[in-house]
This record gives C-alpha cells, structure tokens and sequence, in this order.
C-alpha cells in the first residue's frame, strides 16, 4: 500500500510564537508504506510552549528514524507482538519526554506542557496514542468522524451528565486540559488502535485547526479523491487554515493529512 | 603551618601536607575519635583575601551554612568548618584518587569515549549545583577540581567557597606554550554576571584540554579541538564548540541540554533505562511501564536530525548491495517534513 500524506501550520494573526509543532514521516518498507504523523500543542497558559511541542516531535522522529526499523525487522510492521511492542514504546517515548519536560520546568520555575496526537499506519493497521485535546479524525463517505476523546474539563463533564453544552460553553474551565505531556506527573496516554480504510482520509490536527472549519469544507478540501487528484496536500491543509484564519480565529492551527494512495503507478508526495 | 601529629581543635590529628597554594595549605587528617576516617583539611588564614573580594573572616561564614547542605556523590562534602586560632578551617571528604590533569598530563590526549562519559557525570555535577536555591555557580570548572576516586567516579573539589583570590601576577604564572591557558567565559574576565552558562563554558575548555592533551589557550573564539588532535570526532568538536561560544545565548542553556547531546554522541541509555533511574529521584516509580524494544537504541535528543534513513538487512550492509530479492528488509525513509518553532 502506497501512502499520500503532508501537513501545514500557521502561526495566525495574534499569537507572538507559533507553539504548535508537527512532523510527517514516510518510510517503504517490505509491508509497504509505514507513515508516522505526530501534531504537538504547546500550552499558551504555559511557559514555553513550543519547546514542549518541539520536545515530543523531536522524540517521535527519533524514535521513527532509530527504532521502528529494527521493531519492523524483527516483527514485521505486524500482529499483536507488534502492537504491544509499539505501545511499549510510544509509552516510554512519552513518558521521557513528559519527565524530561518537568526537570527543565522545575530547574526554570516554569512549566511547559503539550498536547500530542501520534499517529501511525503500518500494514493496514493504524495506532494512535492520545495526550490532550489534539484530535484524530477519518474523513470518508462526505463526513468526518472524530476518532480520539478530548481530555479536557469539557468532555468530561458532558460525558459524564454533570454539564451541558450550553453550560460549558460559558464555563470557566471549558479550556482546561486533564493532562499534558510535560505537566502532569501521572502522564496516562490512551493508546487505541484500528484497521485502516483505504477510502478515508486521516486528519491529526491542533484545536486551532478543528474549531475553526467546517465538516463540509474539510471533507471538500481532504476527502480521498481530492488529495489523490491534486497531489498537494499541503495546498488543501493551508486553504484551510487560511479558511479559519478569515474567520477570526487567533490560535496556531496544525493539521497534517495521510490517505492512501488510489493504486500502483500514482505519484506520491 | 601544621606538622603533621598536630591536633586541630582537639578533633583532627594531621597526618601531611597534600598541597599549598597561595596563602593556603591542604592536608589529609584523621578524625581523632574514629582513625579510619580520613579528611582533607583546608588552613585559611584568616586575613586571606578569598576569589569573592573579601577577606576569609569577613565573607566565609555565611557561604559556610550554604556548603554544608550540598550533598552529591559527585562533590567533596564540606564536613566541617571553624575558626581556630588565626585561621579557619574547612574539612572536606577525603578523595583518594587523581586528578583529571594529572592523567592527561602522563598520559597525553584521553580516549573520546571515556572523556564524554565523564562530561555526563561533571553534567550531573553540575546541574545539581545549578539547581540549588540559591544556585550555585561553580565558576572553576578545570581538569585541576576534578578527582577521580578508586571506583572510577568523579569528584568536584575546591568548591569556591574556599577559592582564593589570584592577584594578575599570579595569573600570569599560568602561562604555557599556547599563551595563557583560561577556562572562563569572556563574560567572566569583565563586569558581567555569570550565571550557569559560564560553568558549561568552563566544561568546554575541560573537554578540549582532555581531548587535546594540552590546557585550553585564552583566545576568543576557542580553536576547533581537532587543530590540536585530528582524531576528535565531528560531533565531539561540535559540542565543545557550542559550549563556548562567546555569546552566552548561543551556548547550551542548561547542563541539561549538554547531558542529552552528550548521551547522543555516545549512542547510550535507551529511554526504559533512562526513565527508570530518573523516577527514582523524582517521581513515583510507574510499575506498568515495561521494558521495552528487541534492542538497545540511543535516547531522544533535542537536536532534530532530518537525515534519510535507509537501513539494510545484515546481509546487505555486509555486501553493501540494495535490497533486490523478496524477503530481504529494507526501511527507506522517503518523506520528511517538520515544523517546530522551537531552537
């Protein structure tokens, strides 16, 4: 299976520092395309949040570049042995960075935190693991579905009954994150994993990017047939970015897109 | 002066003289009630001048208090410390072992390896001291102040506390082939505050001194290591060059920063190794988080590498082919993209 994937940041108008930070990797392999996607959110109630963001996607290239080449030798990009390896490291990738991050905040007298999306497809099986409210969407059949859970005050309350939308619109703590990589000292990422439908198109993006379009715009913009036609995703992201920007939306926004790729003999990124 | 049998304040029975400088005089004592302690006593005459300006009685006491709570295995202990007679007195941990200057004065340029090892315990040292409230800042980091004992691990002697003030006369007398050997920043010879970046430009100058076999020149910018010796690696040139950059900004921040580029070079401590030694200092040990990949790989660092990775099957990489038969493993990045607004 080929892959077609690509992402796209905007600082926005308002903020002084773009704190959000992504990276995008493609690897061939002997099971085919193997693509890691990873969207960081520096916390702007915290210090130095793009240091935050750049610290786990700096920990996810390495990772990528060093040690899934021998995960994928020795297991073969596949099966239970493979996805509870990963999970394996993926926790301790976090887990190092979230101690490494709150050393340097003690040290400082700062605190930094990120939230992080990771995402991977590898011989037809996706594998994510949730830190925040950056998000995991599949877009296919003219729709987007929301795939990870935000961690954050809101959803909590809503899922849980105790408030209503309406309610939370107007909370005070409608914002606040349950954990952050890098600020909370009982880090408990989620980690999920599913089968990879090769009509959809998967989308991890900051809340900068998700609040701020609409479902049609982002399946027009992002629905498989249009990223394969094209070629260009960071094209389609940045008209939407600019699309949120136009509406007055202030933060940094982040999206990266990864689809499959029609059939042998198509250009990929 | 002591001679050796005198009994310092009834406490400590002298046992030699171990070393002079200045006004100053170290020896190696035994503790009166338990013989089979040794101590390292350090005499101070009192109108001495110390390295902060001010004379021993007047600046000593309350740097005293503050000593006497650092507590590292990387650090002589001050034990003790009292004024008796005309002089004060500070009472360290002994460290049997050698110095760093002493090796690579017998024995010439030091092994790579071995001197990046010792960059992470003096880092570890270091950033202890840097974490202290308030900070310390050692501010005389050299081959000179550091011990190795006889387990092979490193001691920071000579704390500043006990520094004397060196007179332009008696700097000079340091001067050596390449001019006058320095250690300090730029920032530390004018009005400037130093802070802990100083103490990583120090540690810079250590490295090259251990690596080159020669004490570093007092020249702005520092010269490339592998003038001197050819062997230095490229990465090992690079950080020393970036611990002693002119401008403090452009240095390593923390020594921190230093540690991970350092465990980098050296390809050490997967993060199940590293994340297991760091809970233990400070966070509740996590029982769920497993060991983990097929193999040993180096930690994550702070310095993105956007290098195409293409890794080869043993076969391959014995016989250098491209991969060409099924079967044969091959992972070749071809796409990657990074953003981060971070330095």
């Amino acid at each position: 299976m080929r892959l077609i994937c690509g992402g796209a940041t905007e600082k926005g108008p308002v903020k002084a520092v773009n704190q959000d930070s992504y990276l995008v990797k493609r690897a061939e392999t002997p099971a085919g395309d193997v693509a890691l996607a990873v969207v960081a959110d520096g916390m702007s109630g915290l210090d130095e949040g793009e240091v935050a963001s750049a610290a786990v996607v700096r920990a996810f290239d390495q990772w990528f570049q060093r040690t899934l080449p021998c995960l994928g030798e020795s297991l073969g990009f596949a099966g239970p042995s493979f996805a509870q390896t990963l999970h394996v490291q993926w926790e301790n990738v976090v887990q190092e960075v979230n101690l490494t991050l709150m050393q340097r905040g003690l040290r400082q007298g700062a605190s930094l935190g990120a939230a992080c999306t990771i995402f991977l497809v590898a011989a037809g099986v996706f594998y994510v693991m949730q830190v925040g409210d950056t998000r995991l969407y599949c877009v296919s059949g003219g729709t987007w579905r929301q795939l990870t859970e935000d961690q954050t005050f809101a959803a909590r309350e809503q899922a849980a009954g105790r408030l209503s939308p309406q309610e939370l619109a107007v909370h005070p703590l409608r914002n606040t994150l349950l954990q952050c990589v890098g600020a909370s000292q009982n880090l408990n990422p989620v980690f999920f994993q599913g089968v990879f439908d090769e009509e959809a198109t998967y989308l991890v993006c900051s809340d900068g990017f998700h609040r701020s379009v609409t479902e049609l715009e982002v399946v027009a913009a992002c629905a498989p047939a249009a990223l394969r036609a094209g070629g260009a995703v960071h094209e389609s992201l940045q008209h939407l970015l600019a699309v949120g920007f136009t509406r007055g939306q202030k933060d940094n926004a982040t999206a990266v897109a990864l689809v499959a790729a029609a059939g042998e003999g198509l250009a990929s990124c | 002066m002591l001679s050796r049998g005198d009994i310092l304040a009834g406490d400590y029975v002298i046992d030699s003289l171990i070393g002079k400088g200045g006004m100053s005089c170290v020896y190696r004592a035994r503790m009166q009630d338990q013989p089979q302690c040794m101590v390292a006593v350090k005499e101070l005459p009192a109108t001495v001048r110390l390295a902060s300006g001010l004379r021993v009685d007047q600046g000593i006491s309350a740097q005293m208090n503050l000593m006497k709570r650092v507590d590292h295995p990387g650090i002589a202990k001050l034990l003790d410390a009292f004024r008796w007679e005309s002089c004060f007195y500070l009472v360290f941990e002994y460290v049997e072992g050698r110095s760093l200057q002493s090796m690579v004065a017998s024995e010439g340029p030091l092994p790579e390896r071995q001197v990046l090892a010792w960059a992470l315990e003096l880092c570890d040292i270091l950033g202890y001291l840097h974490g202290l409230k308030p900070a310390v800042v050692y501010r005389d980091m050299k081959p000179g102040n550091v011990l190795v004992d006889e387990s092979g691990a490193l001691k920071l002697v000579d704390l500043g506390i006990a520094r004397e003030f060196k007179s332009a006369s008696d700097q000079e007398k340091d001067t050596v082939a390449f001019g006058t050997q320095g250690y300090a920043p730029p920032e530390q010879y004018g009005s400037a505050q130093t802070d802990a970046r100083a103490d990583i430009y120090a540690l810079g100058c250590t490295l090259w001194h251990l690596l080159s076999g020669f004490p570093p020149p007092m020249e702005f910018p520092l010269p490339d290591v592998r003038t001197v010796n050819p062997q230095v690696s490229e990465g090992c040139a690079a950080l020393i060059a970036r611990c002693t950059q002119l401008d403090r900004q452009q240095r390593y921040q923390s020594c921190d920063q230093l540690a991970a580029n350092v465990r980098h070079l050296l390809g050490e401590g997967g993060p199940a190794a590293r994340l297991a030694a760091a809970f233990k200092q400070l966070l509740k040990p996590r029982a769920q988080v497993m060991a983990a990949a097929p193999a040993p790989q180096p930690a994550p660092d702070l310095f993105l590498e956007d290098v195409p990775t293409t890794v080869l099957s043993a076969a391959q990489r014995a016989t250098g082919e491209l991969p060409a038969a099924a079967g044969d493993f091959f992972f070749v990045v071809v796409q990657s993209e990074c953003f981060t607004a971070a330095e």
